[in-house]
């Protein structure tokens, strides 16, 4: 009993020391362009080709401009409640950008004049100080910008076009 | 002189039938009863069996027993039963007049040393056994209120289960319980799936076992394919003559993740069940049946888990010769499917790197529903004292269906049995046992295709003592075996092995070959998993194996047994999954020749601080390598631990009480084949439980992994928190 006590003690010790697993907190900093999260809300349309967030320099002003993205992501993941992203996947350029948002993309062949038909914004970074405002977004010189997350909402698609020209608030 | 015994062995093969041995022996009544040494009470149920012959029965209920065909010579008279100390009864030579006897047990809640019969197919005492066997008794079941088989085998020294895989002495790792390397057995009957060679520890309810015992290194010279790491026998109960009623109650939930920012629900998972049997002997037979059933919310997303089975036992008790049983069971299960848990992006992850307690939202909904039924018949003939035959036939299906969200995989197969074989007594103290095997599996799946697999296997073992103090067992087995009914091969798998008693010491040694056959699933698998394709390989060849091992077991005090162990094995052929073709495609190959050696300590302790403390220490030392790529072997942790203690307490009129506790440490294995970049961390748990007794009412309370320690066995795979439960049983 003796030996067994013995032994008991650091084994004990054992069980009593390192708590095991613990959260740990995503990556927070982007080694370039923008990341963050995309919540997701509503249904996924059964037409839908795609999800990705697209970054304008600024509000198209003409229907002409609307596949001018500075920069692109992957397509997100479709399922979860929620999808981590990195945009974008050609480098983004130093400097502001005055649109950031999740694009819907319907099925179909996507150029000038169906893009406001088949492209369609699920959601907008908003000015976390005043989120009935659009977010602006500057990428710096070295790096990237982290917690650019985005609430899109499939059951409150607008077409992009709907979007212009420039708002000053959103619709 | 021998090829005389063995012609008298093969005229008596055929004599099955009652009456045909035309001349007896002159013969002797043997009979007696069994009475507890505590009040002189009658024990029911204890198994008898007279030393160095076929000779063994189970007494009534009133602890009687009568074997009509006792040899003149002087006897030794073995009686044991969960609860008491086995007891050994010597009767003189005598004439052939009636001998009658009193075999009297002590009283002990903990076996010390409990009578098995998986290490040689004959009874021994768990310590005089020449392979290392250990012992899970219904008592020990009964005081944790065990749930699963799988979770009181995970607590053996020298066993991990992982996910449901289990490895004895490092002989698996992980598979996702593909081709297991222990073979299942259900009173003797092996039971390993047809299909994927893996092991459904819910065929049989948990309350209706008698004990479990665990062969620990080779068994295939005794039981052929699977039993390269060892064998797991899972013996059904004992049924009473007076008509009993037994009930099980129980409910529980799992305690809230102990970090805020892994909370998945607002309410508490909770989970209960409910377990009832029913038994009687009527006339010659006595009838056992049972069923229950569990409901699970699951300790995470998508683990809701849904059981019901039953069971039915059927032992004829008609006479001293003929033994005779028939099991039935069936146990369906309905689950969510968890392969892997959240990360960052996958689910509503809260800005963390990974969400353990969630799933990926693309496989919520992903269920499996499963089904096994088991039929077996065993039976048992002593045609004389010096000559038994036994039989058995055995069907086994298991099917499942895996149904995801895009896909649904289904697979359905059957084991079919059969085993005859005779086990002899020439002289005092050597026993000869021979037999014929034969197995037929078959499988219909989308995943696997629909194939067979058959073999046939004979094998002999001659177990003589050696003097007063040593046994020297020499076996073999030839297995052979055909896929699809054509390229038939055969396997050779020898044993020696040898006891001695070196007072008080008890030294065991074992060198044997074991082997597996490649798993339908292995050999046939064609699937798409992840974006990878799984292709099949029909090449596959025999996993084998040498292993030995070197054992003493040391009586330190009345109370105290001290069990040293060290073991090796040399294993060829392994059979594991591979990326091929580029890294395009996955296929089972024959590509690792590996290592494993190691050392089992253990002490256990009865009867301490004045008959109040039981307590037992483990620990497993491994060093388990692949030599083929120079690396530790995937899964096996280097060191398994496990402490356990129990408090009892006569609380006179008010009943009886044990506080307890297990605490069990793995260490985080040295290679994983999957995430290797996630962080690992050693096992730790510790279960506390407090047991109350009285007039046949048993109420546990239990909490499991009291810490709340948040650890993986298998990557990104959790396992239970913090886990409360209460069990109460009522026998009647």
């Amino acid at each position: 009993m003796r030996f067994s006590a013995a032994a008991a003690v650091p084994l004990l010790l054992a069980l009593g020391c390192d708590g095991g697993l613990h959260p740990e907190v995503s990556p927070t900093t982007c080694t370039t362009g923008i990341c963050g999260v995309v919540h997701f809300r509503g249904a996924v349309p059964d037409s839908t080709d795609y999800v990705r967030v697209v970054v304008y320099q600024t509000i198209p002003d003409s229907l002409d401009q609307i596949t001018s993205f500075a920069g692109f992501s992957n397509p997100l993941p479709l399922g979860p409640d929620s999808a981590q992203y990195t945009c974008c996947i050609t480098p983004l350029a130093p400097g502001a950008y005055t649109w950031v948002l999740v694009v819907w993309k319907k099925l179909g062949a996507l150029d000038v004049t169906t893009a406001p038909s088949l492209l369609m914004a699920a959601g907008s970074f908003l000015n976390p100080a005043d989120t009935t405002q659009l977010g602006s977004v500057t990428v710096p010189a070295a790096g990237g910008i982290a917690g650019i997350n985005i609430v899109a909402d499939f059951g409150q698609l607008q077409s992009i076009s709907a979007f212009f020209p420039p708002a000053a608030s959103l619709p | 002189m021998r090829l005389a015994r063995l012609a008298t062995l093969a005229s008596l093969l055929t004599a099955w039938a009652p009456g045909a041995r035309a001349q007896q022996p002159t013969l002797r009544l043997v009979a007696g009863t069994v009475v507890s040494a505590t009040d002189s009470a009658p024990v029911a149920g204890a198994s008898i069996a007279i030393i160095g012959t076929t000779l063994r029965m189970t007494t009534d209920a009133a602890g009687r027993f009568a074997f009509p065909g006792a040899p003149l010579d002087m006897l030794d008279l073995l009686a044991a039963r969960i609860g008491y100390e086995p007891e050994i009864a010597s009767l003189p030579a005598g004439a052939a007049d009636d001998s009658t006897v009193i075999i009297v047990l002590p009283a002990n809640p903990v076996e010390v040393s409990p009578v098995v019969v998986t290490a040689s197919r004959e009874e021994h005492l768990a310590e005089e056994t020449p392979v290392s066997v250990s012992v899970a008794t219904a008592s020990d079941l009964a005081r944790r209120a065990t749930i699963g088989i799988d979770e009181a085998v995970a607590l053996v020294p020298g066993v991990e289960v992982q996910d449901g895989q289990i490895g004895i002495r490092g002989s698996s790792g992980y598979a996702k319980g593909l081709g297991s390397r222990v073979l299942l057995l259900v009173d003797g009957v092996p039971v390993n799936e047809a299909d994927r060679d893996g092991i459904d520890w819910d065929v049989l309810p948990v309350t209706d076992v008698e004990r479990i015992e665990v062969v620990k290194g080779t068994a295939s010279a005794l039981y052929g394919s699977s039993a390269l790491g060892g064998v797991v026998n899972v013996i059904t109960r004992d049924i009473p003559d007076p008509l009993e009623l037994r009930v099980r109650l129980l409910a529980g939930g799992y305690a809230d993740p102990p970090y805020a920012a892994w909370r998945w629900r607002t309410t508490p998972a909770l989970f209960g069940g409910v377990d009832l049997s029913l038994s009687r002997r009527l006339g010659p037979v006595k009838l056992l049946l049972s069923g229950g059933g569990l409901s699970n919310e699951g300790y995470r997303q998508n683990n809701d888990d849904r059981r019901a089975h039953a069971l039915a036992k059927l032992v004829l008790v008609s006479s001293s010769q003929l033994q005779a049983e028939l099991v039935a069971a069936a146990a369906d299960e309905s689950y969510g499917q968890v392969l892997l848990w959240c990360v960052q992006g996958q689910c509503d992850d809260g800005g963390q790197a990974y969400q353990p307690f969630r799933v990926d939202s693309t496989t919520l909904g992903d269920r499996t529903r499963s089904t096994k039924y088991l039929v077996q018949a065993t039976a048992r003939r002593a045609l004389a004292p010096d000559l038994a035959l036994r039989g058995r036939l055995s069907w086994y299906r298991t099917s499942f269906e895996d149904a995801y969200r895009t896909t649904t995989d289904r697979a359905t197969s059957d084991r079919l049995g059969g085993e005859l074989g005779a086990e002899w007594h020439p002289r005092e103290g050597r026993v000869i046992d021979v037999g014929t095997e034969g197995t037929y599996s078959a499988v219909t799946s989308d995943l696997f295709g629909d194939h067979s697999e058959t073999e046939v296997a004979w094998y002999a073992e001659d177990e003589t003592a050696m003097g007063t103090s040593g046994r020297l067992t020499l076996g073999a087995r030839v297995d052979a075996i055909a896929v699809d009914a054509v390229g038939w091969n055969a396997v050779f798998s020898p044993r020696l092995a040898a006891t001695w008693a070196w007072s008080p010491v008890r030294l065991r040694a074992s060198v044997g070959r074991g082997f597996r056959a490649p798993s339908l699933a292995e050999l046939f698998t064609s699937t798409a998993a992840q974006g990878i394709q799984v292709i099949p390989n029909p090449t596959l060849v025999n996993e084998t194996s040498w292993s030995g091992e070197i054992g003493a077991a040391v009586p330190v005090t009345r109370q105290v047994l001290f069990d040293a162990a060290t073991f090796w094995s040399e294993y060829q052929n392994l059979i594991e999954p591979e990326l091929v073709t580029g890294g395009t495609e996955i296929q089972f190959t024959n590509v690792t020749r590996a290592r494993v050696r190691g050392l089992d300590l253990t002490t256990r302790a009865t009867d301490l601080v004045n008959g109040h403390v039981t307590a037992s220490l483990a620990w497993t030392w491994l060093d388990a390598r692949d030599l083929t790529a120079d690396q530790p072997l995937a899964f096996r942790p280097r060191n398994l631990a496990t402490l356990s203690a129990d408090w009892l307490s006569d609380l006179g009129s008010v009943g009886s009480a044990a506080l307890g506790f297990d605490a069990h440490v793995a260490s985080s294995p040295a290679r994983v084949e999957i995430f290797e970049g996630d962080r690992r961390v050693a096992a730790r748990t510790l279960d506390l439980r407090l047991t109350w007794r009285r007039h046949g009412v048993t109420a546990v309370a239990k909490v499991e992994n009291a810490l709340n320690y948040i650890y993986t066995l298998v990557p990104r795979t959790l396992e239970p928190p913090r886990t409360y439960s209460v069990a109460l049983t009522l026998d009647q």
